[in-house]
């Protein structure tokens, strides 16, 4: 049972407003539709520059603990 | 706005039927691996201790099969029969090929997890106590490899079945692109087949006949060294599905849609290239294996931190794109407006959380010379219930709220237990494995029944052994609650009655399809390349491993871990084959 | 403050914000305790942290309750 890909407009628009069927009834619905264009991830871009924030820290930290042979222990 | 859609199981009722199934295999697993899951962490912590420590690593086989071998990978093919047929619009070729292969993975799981089982009864001579990595010269009883050699073919002919539906399709519709999913099952397919070649050779051409009697030695090394030529690629097929679920389903749940389809066929195409050259990294510590081999294969680990880190970046913006038009402001304030009352986003997020975290200490794990320090410790399953056990796990379970109601018509009993069981999930995990990861870097082993020693203490930085324990126990337990959560609420909506309205579709992504380079789509090139890469990593290290130790070692005995019981049936087997012992 | 809106408006909500300042300000005692050698005691510590969130949960969800009220 074969028929072909659906329409790509319907399935956008069904998709776009329906909600999760394991959400609760009273879930708000989205506000806006943004499109590409209009979306800048910028909070990604906040999160992601803490993670690596957290990555140069750990790995400046090896450096220590690795090649000068110190203790896992910085201070105190 | 809602428009009566069809679910998945109205459109396709066998296809659904089966994927039921599949996750039928799945969650028994799961919940016979958690229960040895809960026995372990009591009992290596000295919290309580009900079974003989000579059985621990029956429990510790058992719960390592279970969880990594059978509840992952029939989630996985139940997944991926949902995902190709709906991506596909399209039924499998045949369903009794389909029926066919699900059957194999199923005698295949049972032979093996039987086999295990019996190493709890005595009187019976067969078991398994060999350990998810069943290195030799422990042996398990011929049972055991028989049934994985089975499992793996029936995986094989999963991909021959999907890859069948594909070709079909694409005659149909020459010109159009791979659908998403679509190529998400097939890349991953590629992978499983390059990986499986490993552990392929091993079981059929050595351990399985060594465990008969048709051959008495075998090269440890050699076997290990093919064991994790599987090895590193199955944690990747244990997350590619999850990965499915992060880019095709948690937009959609967040309300708003992926960041980009061609990154995302990028990333799946860079593990099908980089999952399998780098399994020497878990042997940094053997020795037979020159150390330049050893540094090619930590730098294929770096390189292959890319495809998750384009992961983060890509799902976390789509999942921003969604909180924006919830109407979400701020640098993150955004966060707050995401739908955490939904279980199966909530699940997804925390698991995509703590994915990060596991990912540092991946990275540490990665590095030659750091591995050393936590090398064999209890960090290392730190390390792997952070990323199989929740990324993977939690993910699978929260993707099990959203989907089963399309496969059934039925509602989930209770909404509420679903989001308290992926909270739980999440605190007890960040309990229990924040506890693994500081044990072990004080020492503390793993695979070990009793880590207390006589005249020896181990030497914390804060805090006490004990109390470390006592966190793992309570982070263990509330995992099991959780499982028993889950297990329940899906259970009892099964007496919820079928209801209309439950189907759902997904959005179509930002920047789709047809923005990425064509190029990505050709399935022969990157098996191509996989290949080769393989071979530059392996076949110079195999080389000198048969060199120097011979194609079936040097000697040594068989440690087989069976009871000499009355009877296992296998001096019979033996003297039909006419196979002296 | 007063025309932001309760602090959380679902229950739900409140739930995952409890469970992950929890295990946030678990894993920073961990972090203080190998980083930087300080070591703070489970028992008074993480004890008064989870009190103290139990507290704030629940003024929060009376918060969320009364907006509810009067809207």
């Amino acid at each position: 049972m074969s028929r072909g890909v659906p329409a790509v407009e319907d399935e956008e628009e069904v998709a776009e407003g329906e909600q999760s069927v394991s959400a609760p009834v009273t879930q708000e619905e989205p506000e806006r539709k943004l499109t590409h264009e209009e979306f800048d991830p910028k909070g990604t871009l906040a999160l992601i520059l803490t993670y690596f924030a957290v990555l140069a820290v750990m790995w400046v930290f090896m450096y220590f603990v690795e090649f000068l042979g110190n203790d896992l222990i910085v201070v105190g | 706005m809602s428009v009566e859609q069809e679910t998945f199981v109205d459109r396709y009722p066998q296809e659904a039927e089966l994927v039921r199934r599949a996750f039928l295999v799945a969650f028994t697993a799961l919940g016979l691996g958690a229960l040895f899951g809960i026995i372990q962490a009591l009992h290596r912590t000295n919290v309580l201790r009900f079974i003989p420590s000579t059985d621990y690593y029956t429990v510790l086989t058992a719960h390592g099969v279970l969880m990594v071998i059978v509840f992952t990978i029939f989630y996985l093919v139940g997944l991926y029969q949902w995902a190709i047929t709906r991506s596909l619009d399209r039924s499998p070729t045949n369903i009794n090929f389909t029926r066919a292969w699900l059957t194999l993975m199923t005698v295949g799981s049972a032979l093996t997890g039987i086999t295990i089982l019996l190493g709890f009864v005595d009187q019976v001579g067969i078991s398994a106590d060999v350990l998810f990595t069943f290195y030799a010269p422990l042996q398990a009883h011929p049972l055991f490899y028989t049934g994985l050699v089975v499992f793996i073919i029936g995986t094989w002919l999963a991909g021959v079945d999907w890859f069948r539906t594909w070709l079909h399709w694409k005659q149909d519709n020459p010109d159009e692109r791979i659908p998403l999913q679509t190529f998400m099952v097939l890349t991953s397919m590629i992978m499983w087949y390059v990986a499986t070649i490993g552990v392929a050779v091993a079981t059929l051409f050595f351990l399985l006949p060594w465990s008969l009697g048709f051959i008495e030695t075998v090269n440890p090394l050699l076997t290990r060294t093919l064991f994790w030529f599987f090895g590193h690629p199955v944690v990747y097929f244990w997350l590619l599905p999850a990965y499915m679920l992060w880019y095709t389903v948690l937009p959609k749940l967040a309300g708003g849609r992926l960041f980009s389809d061609p990154l995302a066929r990028v990333v799946f195409v860079l593990f099908v290239l980089l999952s399998t050259p780098v399994g020497i990294h878990h042997q940094y510590v053997d020795p037979g294996i020159a150390e330049g081999f050893k540094f090619i294969a930590m730098t294929n680990t770096m390189f292959l931190l890319l495809p998750s880190l384009l992961t983060a970046f890509t799902v976390v913006a789509s999942m921003e794109h969604g909180a924006r038009q919830r109407g979400g402001e701020g640098l993150f304030g955004w966060l707050t407006v995401l739908p955490w009352r939904d279980p199966a986003f909530t699940g997804m997020a925390l698991a995509g959380l703590m994915f990060a975290a596991g990912g540092f200490s991946g990275m540490i794990n990665a590095g030659m010379n750091i591995n050393y320090l936590i090398h064999n410790t209890i960090w290392v399953p730190g390390h792997f219930h952070l990323t199989v056990g929740t990324a993977v796990a939690l993910t699978f379970m929260a993707g099990t709220y959203w989907l089963w109601p399309q496969l059934t018509n039925r509602r989930i009993y209770s909404r509420p237990i679903g989001l308290l069981q992926v909270v739980m999930w999440f605190g007890g995990m960040a309990l229990m494995s924040n506890s693994m990861h500081v044990a072990g870097l004080y020492g503390v082993p793993r695979r070990t029944a009793e880590p207390e020693y006589a005249g020896f203490d181990f030497n914390t930085a804060f805090g006490s052994i004990s109390e470390l324990n006592i966190q793992l126990a309570v982070g263990g337990t509330l995992l099991f609650v959780s499982t028993l959560l889950f297990l329940g609420n899906l259970g009892l909506s099964m007496g919820n009655p079928k209801v209309e309205g439950l189907g759902q579709s997904l959005p179509e992504p930002l920047s789709g399809a047809s923005d990425s380079p064509r190029v990505l789509d050709n399935m022969k090139l990157w098996a191509g390349i996989a290949l080769l890469l393989v071979a530059l990593a392996y076949v110079l290290p195999l080389g000198a491993i048969i060199q120097n130790g011979g194609l079936f070692g040097m000697g040594g005995d068989a440690y087989p871990v069976s009871v000499l019981g009355a009877f296992d049936g296998l001096d019979a087997v033996r003297e039909l084959l006419g196979v002296v012992r | 403050m007063s025309d932001r809106g309760p602090i959380v408006k679902t229950r739900g909500g409140l739930l995952v914000a409890w469970v992950f300042l929890l295990v946030f300000g678990f894993e920073l005692r961990t972090a203080l305790g190998l980083f930087l050698g300080v070591d703070v005691p489970a028992v008074p510590y993480l004890g008064t942290l989870a009190v103290a969130l139990t507290l704030f949960a629940v003024l929060a969800d009376f918060q969320r309750a009364s907006a509810q009220g009067e809207a």
